[in-house]
């Protein structure tokens, strides 16, 4: 299946020329884009939302959406054109010679269908009829993908999967055509990064045992350079720098390329001393004369969180869920307390008992010495006003009918704060300092960025002058320049209000910038903490040392 | 599964039970004494008194209704005011007729309004999708009453196409039952047709937009085949919901159109026994009518976890 050429065209030595692309919808969006792609070569399209990258692929597939086309240049696969092939020729080469393992693993399965099934559709696709050896071959290839136990696995559905194991489901989809290029878009962005790891050191795997190409699609630096031996950069539709990794990652040379690097959240990268401040460097002092008074003067922790329990009962039956088994830490006043882990840890239910959203199944927290727990309406209200949260995504925490002036306005009229002058005035200041300007007051949220909304969705929480910030994967969703930029944003706020935080997310790399001191947490359960520091360069528990090792391109960074 | 369908049937039950209560109570509280409607102006209490006995209406109200839920069980509905025949042998005859109307309604509306969806999400912005539209929005616009009428004038009476009213039994005349049954179900399905148009487009358009079909069009599958399993399936999860919902509809509408028609359904027994506070055929149409939603309803939720997985599993846990 892999010389699929069409009459008289040219052999090519390489899988994949393209040449001059550009792409338009109303307007051009993708400017000369040109590579190639010999057997067996992995190249990386780096670059964040916007850049071209995805539209370069889809052209590459001819699966443009809407009215995108190919205005000029040119797209071969083994020297034949594939801008102008014809619907047919498109479909034929589609998963038998060009392969697509897709960005998000939960959204790219059909729901409604066995995914068995949906590996022997590609397959029935592609000329195999006989459905024993349908079978046979989706057991086959679900193995392949490490998928254990394919034979009775085959017959469940995507919802049952999870969505490291949905991605195999779908790397294997994209071997079963044995295609001698694989392009894969953004295919871990959305998983954990221990599994993250797996996946893409299984995908490696199988590529380089067939000899396939592959074109590999992310916004991460360090997955590019770790695997892949080339690196493309994309910016605005344009290829701005290429190169190897060693080249790209050591010495960049285009401006926007610098940016990156420098953006790309390092654990090597130390939290700028320069960056500390006045209120920082007491908060440092007040540890240092907490750590000598041994257990700590309590009004120092803004957050004290004693043996929490959180059990959830599964509707009508016997079977519970433990997200909680005893958590105890505290966060001091003035600092940035990080609590990492992986999904299904249970950092996002501290986050929900914190902020009193949810009710914990035993154990206390404490937020400026007060019990969340509290009873009366007056006490809630006042607990309410001394935790504020912002939320991961910055697209479906805001409503999308109000003006952003309203959103930012609301906590104010919740608690009945202040007169209607008054509370103009507090908006146009919480504004200033998540520095948006105050041309943003008209809008509504689909008119921003995503780190517009992560901005407006911080002066929403400041608004009420909030003591304890609790960020829930508050820069996740974002790429890596803009979530540089809000990080920017949460330290000079700290600096500023002296505001504390306590952030929660699963990557270390942001810890690592970020944080003061750090919780790490793995079902439920505390296995370290202590100062951010000290925990990344001396881990002490066996999972933090794994967390550790998976953070991708950590050792390419450091060099 | 079989746990899901037992709870299900076991909730369509209790529904069942306590809408006989409902259905016992309220017709009732209709206002009109059924002596008097059978008796006539003139009659004197005597002759009233005894026409109540024979019917059991002089005894309490508990009474009648323990009475009422005995004959429910023993399928005995007992007799009409009016005209003295058995209720069960008056529904046995007019039921079938309403059946096979919605029924062929239903099939019609289903053809007619998922390909209209689909054209008009094929061809989005062209044409054909505005021709959809406006077709979806007169079905749901114009009146059902005066729909059948211009039918009945345009195809039945001028162009002769179709038969103006009466009935044929499906079952002893295949061919000319559905042919009388055409122009009435036409009309009763219009409704319901623009609206599984309007559902199928939007829920085309948005299941075609989703990732897994673009990852089913990236393996390299036929058009036809991304469409049919990957975007229509997903969307019938939406469209049967729609369509479950919409049936009660249709049965009501079953009645107007059967007067039309002069179609001898349930719809048209209805209206006589309320004209002539007919109590037990009211009953027993009613109850009739109910029991048919609830087994509608339970067909609908067994089919909706059939299509999606997700439902069954999650109905499972619970």
């Amino acid at each position: 299946m892999s010389t699929a050429t069409g009459g008289g065209v040219e052999p090519s030595e390489f899988v994949l020329e393209v040449a001059g692309l550009e792409v338009s919808y109303e307007h051009p969006v993708l400017h000369d884009v040109g590579f190639t792609l010999a057997p067996g070569e992995r190249l990386a399209l780096v670059g964040q939302s916007g850049s071209g990258k995805s539209t370069t692929i889809s052209a590459v597939l001819g699966l443009l959406p809407g009215a995108g086309h190919v205005s000029s240049g040119s797209v071969k696969y083994r020297g034949e054109d594939l801008v102008h092939a014809d619907h047919q020729r498109l479909q034929t080469l589609r998963g038998r010679s060009i392969a697509l393992v897709p960005q998000d693993p939960m959204a790219s399965l059909n729901p409604s269908m066995r995914v068995g099934d949906q590996i022997a559709d590609a397959l029935r696709t592609y000329g195999m009829s006989n459905s024993a050896e349908v079978t046979r071959n989706v057991v086959r290839l679900m193995t392949e993908a490490g998928i254990p136990d394919a034979e009775n696995r085959r017959r469940s559905y995507p919802h049952e999967f999870s969505g490291g194991m949905r991605q195999r489901i779908l790397i294997a989809i994209a071997l079963s055509g044995e295609p001698d290029l694989i392009i894969a878009d953004e295919p871990t962005s959305a998983l954990d990064v221990t599994v993250q790891k797996q996946i893409l050191d299984h995908l490696q795997k199988l590529v380089t045992e067939r000899g396939t190409s592959l074109l590999f699609v992310t916004h991460d630096l360090g997955v590019a350079g770790e695997r892949t031996d080339t690196i493309l950069v994309m910016n605005e539709g344009r290829v701005v720098e290429r190169g190897t990794p060693q080249q790209v990652l050591g010495n960049p040379q285009d401006e926007y390329t610098k940016a990156l690097v420098k953006a790309a959240p390092s654990i090597a990268v130390e939290r700028d001393p320069q960056q500390r401040n006045p209120a920082g460097a007491a908060a440092q002092g007040s540890r240092e004369s907490n750590d000598r008074s041994a257990g700590g003067d309590a009004s120092a922790n803004v957050l004290e969180v004693e043996d929490l329990h959180k059990v959830y009962k599964l509707r009508g039956r016997s079977k519970e869920v433990h997200a909680l088994k005893g958590v105890s830490f505290s966060a001091q006043r003035g600092q940035t307390t990080a609590v990492i882990g992986e999904s299904g840890s249970g950092k996002s239910t501290i986050a929900k008992i914190v902020l009193g959203l949810e009710k914990a199944t035993s154990g206390t927290v404490l937020t400026g010495g007060r019990n969340v727990d509290a009873t009366s309406r007056a006490e809630r209200s006042i607990l309410r006003r001394f935790s504020q949260p912002v939320f991961q995504d910055p697209f479906s925490s805001l409503n999308p009918m109000w003006g952003i002036e309203r959103i930012i306005a609301e906590p104010l009229d919740v608690f009945k704060v202040g007169t209607r002058a008054e509370r103009k005035d507090k908006v146009a200041e919480v504004l200033d300092q998540v520095a948006l300007p105050t041309s943003m007051l008209e809008r509504r949220p689909a008119d921003l960025s995503g780190g517009q909304r992560q901005r407006v969705a911080i002066a929403r929480a400041l608004i009420s002058e909030p003591e304890l910030l609790i960020c829930d994967e508050a820069v996740s969703a974002l790429d890596v320049l803009v979530q540089e930029q809000i990080l920017d944003l949460l330290r000079r706020l700290q600096s500023e209000l002296g505001v504390s935080c306590l952030f929660i997310t699963h990557d270390l790399a942001v810890v690592a910038n970020l944080a003061d001191d750090v919780v790490v947490m793995k079902n439920g359960e505390v296995v370290e903490a202590g100062a951010t520091r000290d925990v990344i360069d001396r881990p002490v528990a066996e999972y933090t040392q794994k967390l550790l090792a998976a953070v991708p391109g950590s050792g390419l960074l450091n060099a | 599964m079989t746990r899901f369908v037992l709870t299900k049937i076991f909730h369509a039950i209790i529904t069942f039970v306590l809408s006989g209560i409902v259905i016992f109570f309220g017709v009732r509280m209709l206002p009109g004494d059924p002596a008097l409607a059978m008796a006539g102006e003139e009659a004197t209490p005597e002759r009233l008194d005894s026409i109540r006995a024979d019917l059991g209406l002089d005894q309490p109200l508990l009474v009648q209704f323990v009475k009422f839920l005995g004959d429910i069980v023993t399928g005995d509905l007992g007799e009409s005011t009016r005209t003295g025949l058995a209720v069960t042998e008056m529904i046995a005859t007019t039921l079938p007729v309403t059946l096979w109307l919605s029924l062929y309604a239903i099939v019609v509306a289903v053809i007619v309004g998922i390909t209209l969806g689909m054209v008009a999400e094929r061809f989005r912005g062209k044409w054909p999708e505005l021709g959809s539209n406006f077709l979806a929005l007169l079905g749901l616009s114009v009146p059902n009453f005066w729909l059948g009428l211009l039918a009945i004038l345009v195809l039945a009476v001028t162009l002769g196409w179709f038969p103006a009213s009466g009935y044929v039994d499906v079952l002893s005349d295949p061919i000319r039952g559905i042919y009388y049954l055409t122009l009435p179900a036409l009309i009763l399905g219009t409704s319901l047709a623009a609206v599984i148009t309007r559902q199928t487009r939007a829920s085309m358009i948005e299941s075609m937009g989703t990732d897994y079909v673009r990852m089913a069009r990236a393996k390299g599958l036929s058009r036809p085949r991304v469409l049919l399993r990957y975007g229509l399936r997903n969307s019938l999860i939406v469209l049967v919901t729609i369509i479950g919902l919409q049936l009660g509809g249709l049965i009501s509408g079953a009645v107007v159109t059967e007067r039309i028609f002069a179609l001898p359904g349930i719809g048209k027994l209805t209206l006589d026994a309320v004209f002539s506070r007919d109590y037990p055929v009211i009953q027993a149409v009613v109850l009739v009518i109910t029991a048919s939603y609830i087994l509608i309803n339970l067909a609908v939720d067994i089919l909706y976890s059939v299509i999606n997985p997700q439902i069954r599993v999650s109905e499972d846990a619970s």
